[in-house]
């Protein structure tokens, strides 16, 4: 390896530029974890300054009473159990922090939030809570404030008062409001998706239901671990209930369809039958209750002028017992989890639907309502704002149906816009940029594999953004996928989370016209959640090169895999050095030690250690700038390495017969530093990635590359550098890897533990079998401090890449682009990048990182983002 | 040839240089105020930037200019030399060329009694869609000699060709890279009066052309792929022009 490529030049420049530094400009956070898997921050935290929607005011529940819910589908019954009816809460909030009589609002309450009536007057607030203890002594917190602006746009639903007030007595009221029923079967009679409907009904009238006893069990014998046979037989029992769901739920809507009485007769004999399936053995998992919930409090708001009155209390109990479950469930746990993905992507939807859909016809039904509404107005979506999704690109789709039905069916009643909320532009925003048309997600959270492109859920959810929100450039996605596959969002006809055939039967909004993708501009970066990418082309698919970057507050918990600092790349939607290793189950042992393990991804371990699994694996982005002609990213992973601390990933790999030990990959942290930059040179295709290491002992740092098609190619030959490539059908990577020194280098085409099928056959009981994937790892000799830059391009097979080339001055030149990177173990760290013709500069000299585009100069300092739980 | 093609581009567009005065679309970490205009206190950097990039493209425009005098002299001194009472003159262009987009001008001028001299001139400035298109400004100076009275019956001919080059071309652009395509080539014409001072004129002509031209991804901006000299050997020339005789 070439040492050192420093330009004397720049160091002078560089000089003048460190001595003028902000000494503020790199912050070295010490928190455990930024976020938490129950809350542990007040909200709004202290001082915030609140211009977008109404404060809600929420707070963390008194440790005993956390809890971390279930840790694996099926092991339900391992979770604590928490006496929540000690749980009182007082809270008081005024303009003055004495909180004097008569200007102060003081409220009590059995959950750990309140949302006032009225939004907030502009102007600074303070506000505390108190736990109330068993003594009936109160527990105060520290008093907080929060200002809020003088925004008269903000974000401010009406208040549960008002919802409820105007929730129809009448039936039907969720799926269609008895007023407009007539009229809204006419205005259905000239979609598609009204034939849809009838032919899934229709259908179902000719085929027998199916039973219970159907539930495969035959692979049950051949699996070693209880949590295991728990997921086994919690996909196998959602296999026959879920399909059951589906069918039903056509017949529900087909009779609201058609008022033709066959069609309720037929789905309440199907959903009466099911009632009893809970009691067998085989089912297993959270979800089965919540399709049971679903059908029978849309069949009995449905067919409400149908059923009898035996009927009628049948479906009642049924509802009710299980609701009452729900509630008890949720209740002092969901409002304060980081993000309960079952229950936010299907459940808590299903709940509360069910709640309005039997609202009046017991006592509980006002309590429930109060809750499910108001956690909707504080924690909605249940997580921070920039708008992305923290569990990653195949997990976001799941929870299609919950971020439209819901709004839609909170603005249909109050008559108030909930899609105003800023977070759904936002995340538009999100679904465009990490999946593109027609091309491979960004390869974020766990069985991203799978998303080999925008499949029919999401363009549905793009299509209902473009509508609703009147996005254009969401609109275009959806037409240039619907006009090379006009029939393509039937495929996601009845799929349970995700099937917006409905939505789109009640919505007359068009799609509309107006500036399309090419409007984006290349690249976005979603701070909070710690994402970022960018295309060089929203216009030709084929010619496009892509980056996605990662380096979360989340960490590694949920779905959300452990790969801090870490990048993906793509060229014509293909990925070509990309994130490794399948999602066999949530927990096994090469899902987890393979797929979620940073092993798996383009980062860097130190002595071959990954990062932590948990909250506690975190990064951040301190810095970010996109424009039209540069991006530029930092990522800072220097807090993600060390043992696994995280009591529920200790939990769940306990039960899954994994261990965090350094057999496997990890041990105490010696990481100090690990900081990522990332700039996109133009829409070259090409990136540099330069790399800041250091840490409290010598370590060997490994840097990491993978590829999910072709092989690795190395080539050492050069004395500057190593040349990592692979190819993907049509498309190739080319990385031109420079180090502080001599690297070995290795591939390899084996995973660290074989990806077996035991979870995911098909309903014949075939298991398909993984595919190895490549792996190509570069061990430094150990340091305790090192430097790394990769220059990376990702281009056409048929264009091969151009090789870096040494200037004798020490720059680095590709394609229109100089480099200047100090790989020195000794001095600042530091890079200069400088477009060739044009005023486009970025400058870092270990300090701020300064860019100049077109005489507009931008000094980057790190900024913390705000984050919510 | 990509200065001279911004050149004519900012003139047939002087909203061009408007454009690139404005700031640029951004989205950072920094705050606003991290944001400043380099070396003003008021934003006039930007137009300074770009004032500056304009003033190059202004040297740029000046010394095509002078180049252009220097070469339009000579030659007008050239052609000056022959005297005839009455010289063949017209002027000229190729169909073939215009339904491809690629306008085209042609002088020429009897210099002996058998012999005229031409300067076909050849521009396009435009894409055919998205991803095709064929940008060239090329002359084709050359000689003709006639079997019989100029401007009427067969010819045969040399000339020498000039091209700058942009095409692009699905994945792929080319673009002649550092001087333009260069060539030699022999040609045969036949020209068929339509009465008055009207002809048509048929043409086919082969030759030599070395060209040295980079290759760069078919998208704005995209990058160079590789620079490449290639010999070339065939047509150079197919015309159906149609002929005002002056």
């Amino acid at each position: 390896m070439k040492k050192h490529f420093f330009l004397p030049l720049a160091l002078l420049c560089g000089t003048f530029l460190i001595a003028s530094a902000d000494p503020g400009a790199n912050i070295r956070l010490t928190d455990v974890s930024l976020m938490h898997e129950s809350r542990d921050t007040p909200y709004p935290t202290d001082g915030w300054v609140e211009n977008e929607r109404a404060v809600s005011f929420q707070w963390p529940m008194p440790v005993w009473a956390r809890g971390k819910g279930a840790p694996l589908d099926g092991m339900e019954h391992t979770v604590k159990k928490v006496d929540k009816s000690k749980l009182h809460y007082k809270l008081r909030y005024s303009t003055d922090k004495t909180f004097p009589a008569g200007n102060t609002t003081a409220v009590e309450t059995i959950w750990p939030f309140y949302n006032p009536a009225k939004p907030l007057a502009p102007g600074k607030w303070y506000w505390q809570y108190a736990y109330v203890n068993e003594d009936g002594t109160d527990q105060w917190s520290p008093v907080y404030s929060v200002t809020v602006s003088d925004n008269k746009n903000i974000f401010a639903p009406p208040s549960f008062d008002e919802f409820i007030a105007k929730l129809p007595t009448t039936h039907p009221r969720i799926l269609v409001d008895a007023a407009h029923w007539d009229e809204f079967i006419e205005n259905a009679k000239d979609k598609p998706e009204y034939q849809w409907y009838i032919d899934v009904a229709n259908k179902a009238l000719e085929t027998p239901m199916k039973r219970v006893e159907d539930i495969r069990t035959d692979a049950v014998a051949n699996l070693d671990t209880p949590m295991k046979r728990k997921a086994y037989l919690t996909r196998e029992s959602r296999r026959i209930i879920d399909a059951e769901e589906s069918t039903c739920d056509g017949l529900i809507r087909a009779y609201l369809l058609t008022k033709d009485r066959r069609y309720a007769d037929e789905a309440i004999r199907r959903i009466t039958t099911m009632f009893s399936w809970g009691d067998n053995p085989n089912v297993q998992g959270d979800f089965n209750d919540g399709a049971i919930v679903s059908i029978a409090s849309m069949a009995y708001d449905s067919f409400y002028n149908l059923l009898t009155p035996e009927q009628k209390k049948l479906f009642l109990e049924q509802l009710k017992g299980r609701i009452a479950k729900m509630y008890a469930h949720y209740n002092n746990y969901l409002e304060n989890h980081i993000a309960e993905n079952h229950l936010w992507q299907m459940n808590f939807r299903i709940t509360s639907l069910a709640v309005y859909a039997t609202y009046g016809d017991y006592d509980e039904s006002k309590l429930w309502a109060d809750y499910c509404y108001n956690v909707w107005l504080c924690r909605f979506p249940g997580l921070n704002r920039d708008g992305a999704w923290h569990n990653g690109d195949s997990y976001f789709t799941v929870n299609t149906r919950t971020l439209v039905e819901m709004p839609w069916f909170y603005s249909r009643v109050t008559g108030y816009d909930f899609f105003s909320d800023p977070w759904y532009d936002l995340n538009t925003l999100y679904t465009m940029y990490h999946c593109p048309p027609f091309q491979k997600s960004a390869g974020n959270g766990s069985s991203h594999q799978n998303v080999g492109r925008p499949n029919a859920i999401r363009i549905g959810y793009l299509d209902a953004m473009a509508r609703i929100r009147n996005n254009s450039i969401a609109a275009d996605f959806v037409r240039r996928t619907l006009a090379k596959e006009p029939e393509y969002l039937k495929k996601a006809h009845l799929s349970k989370p995700g099937d917006l055939s409905w939505f789109r039967l009640s919505c007359d909004k068009p799609l509309p016209t107006g500036p399309g993708l090419t409007a984006l501009m290349p690249g976005y970066t979603f701070p909070e959640s710690g994402l970022a990418s960018s295309c060089s082309n929203w216009d030709v698919n084929g010619a496009n090169h892509m980056w996605s970057f990662r380096s979360s507050p989340y960490g590694s918990t949920s779905h959300a895999i452990s790969n801090q600092n870490a990048f993906n790349t793509f060229y014509g939607g293909r990925p070509v050095f990309y994130s490794s290793g399948h999602h066999t189950s949530f927990t096994d042992r090469h899902s987890i030690l393979c797929h979620r393990a940073s092993r798996a991804h383009n980062t860097i371990l130190p002595d071959g250690m990954n990062q932590r699994i948990g909250v506690e694996g975190y990064g951040w982005i301190p810095r970010y700038y996109n424009s039209d002609k540069i991006n530029y990213v930092l990522g800072d992973a220097s807090n993600a390495y060390g043992n696994v601390i995280s009591p529920l990933w200790l939990e769940r790999a306990e039960q899954s017969d994994v261990k965090f030990d350094k057999e496997n990959g990890w041990d105490e942290n010696h990481v100090k530093t690990f900081r990522r930059h990332l700039v996109d040179l133009g829409n070259t295709g090409w990136i540099l990635v330069y790399d800041e290491l250091e840490a409290d002992k010598p370590v060997s740092w490994h840097y990491l590359l993978h590829s999910v098609a072709g092989p690795i190619e190395v080539d050492t030959t050069s004395n500057s550098y190593v040349h990592i490539s692979t190819v993907n059908r049509g498309a190739k990577g080319d990385a031109f890897l420079f180090s502080s020194g001599k690297l070995q280098c290795d591939t390899t085409d084996q995973f660290f533990v074989p990806a077996v099928n035991w979870l995911k056959g098909d309903a014949k009981g075939n298991f398909k079998k993984y595919p190895n994937h490549h792996h190509f790892t570069a061990k430094s000799e150990k340091a305790p401090v090192y430097r790394y830059a990769a220059l990376i391009n990702t281009h056409a097979l048929k264009h091969p890449s151009k090789t870096p080339e040494i200037r004798p001055d020490g720059r680095i030149r590709v394609p229109g682009w100089l480099i200047t990177v100090n790989l020195s173990t000794e001095g600042k760290p530091s890079f200069r990048v400088e477009k060739e013709g044009d005023e486009v500069i970025v400058n870092y000299q270990g300090e701020e990182t300064i860019i100049d585009e077109n005489g507009y100069v931008t000094t980057l300092t790190d900024q913390v983002p705000n984050l919510e739980i | 040839m990509k200065k001279l093609l911004i050149l004519l581009l900012a003139m047939a567009l002087p909203s061009v240089a408007a454009l690139q005065a404005q700031a640029p679309r951004i989205r950072t970490s920094a705050t606003p105020a991290q944001t400043a205009v380099k070396g003003a206190e008021v934003p006039k950097a930007p137009k300074a930037a770009n004032a500056s990039k304009a003033a190059k493209a202004g040297k740029t425009a000046d010394a095509t200019a002078v180049k252009g005098k220097k070469k339009g002299g000579k030659k007008a001194q050239a052609v000056a030399t022959p005297s005839f009472d009455r010289p063949y003159m017209a002027i000229k262009t190729n169909v073939a060329y215009d339904a491809l987009a690629v306008l085209n001008l042609t002088y020429e001028c009897q210099f002996a009694s058998h012999f005229t001299a031409e300067i076909p001139v050849m521009w396009s400035l435009w894409d055919w869609k998205e991803d095709r298109g064929v940008r060239t400004v090329a002359i084709q100076p050359g000689v003709k000699y006639w079997f019989g009275t100029p401007g009427s019956g067969h010819a045969i001919g040399a000339d020498f060709d000039l091209a700058w080059y942009n095409v692009k071309w699905d994945d792929d652009r080319y673009q002649s890279a550092s001087r333009p395509a260069m060539g030699v080539s022999i040609n045969y014409a036949y020209s068929l009066n339509l009465g008055k001072n009207w002809k048509a004129e048929f043409s086919l002509g082969v030759g030599y052309i070395n060209t040295r031209y980079n290759t760069y991804y078919n998208i704005t901006d995209g990058a160079l792929i590789d620079t490449r000299t290639k010999n070339y050997f065939g047509p150079t020339r197919v015309g159906i022009s149609l002929v005002y005789s002056l």
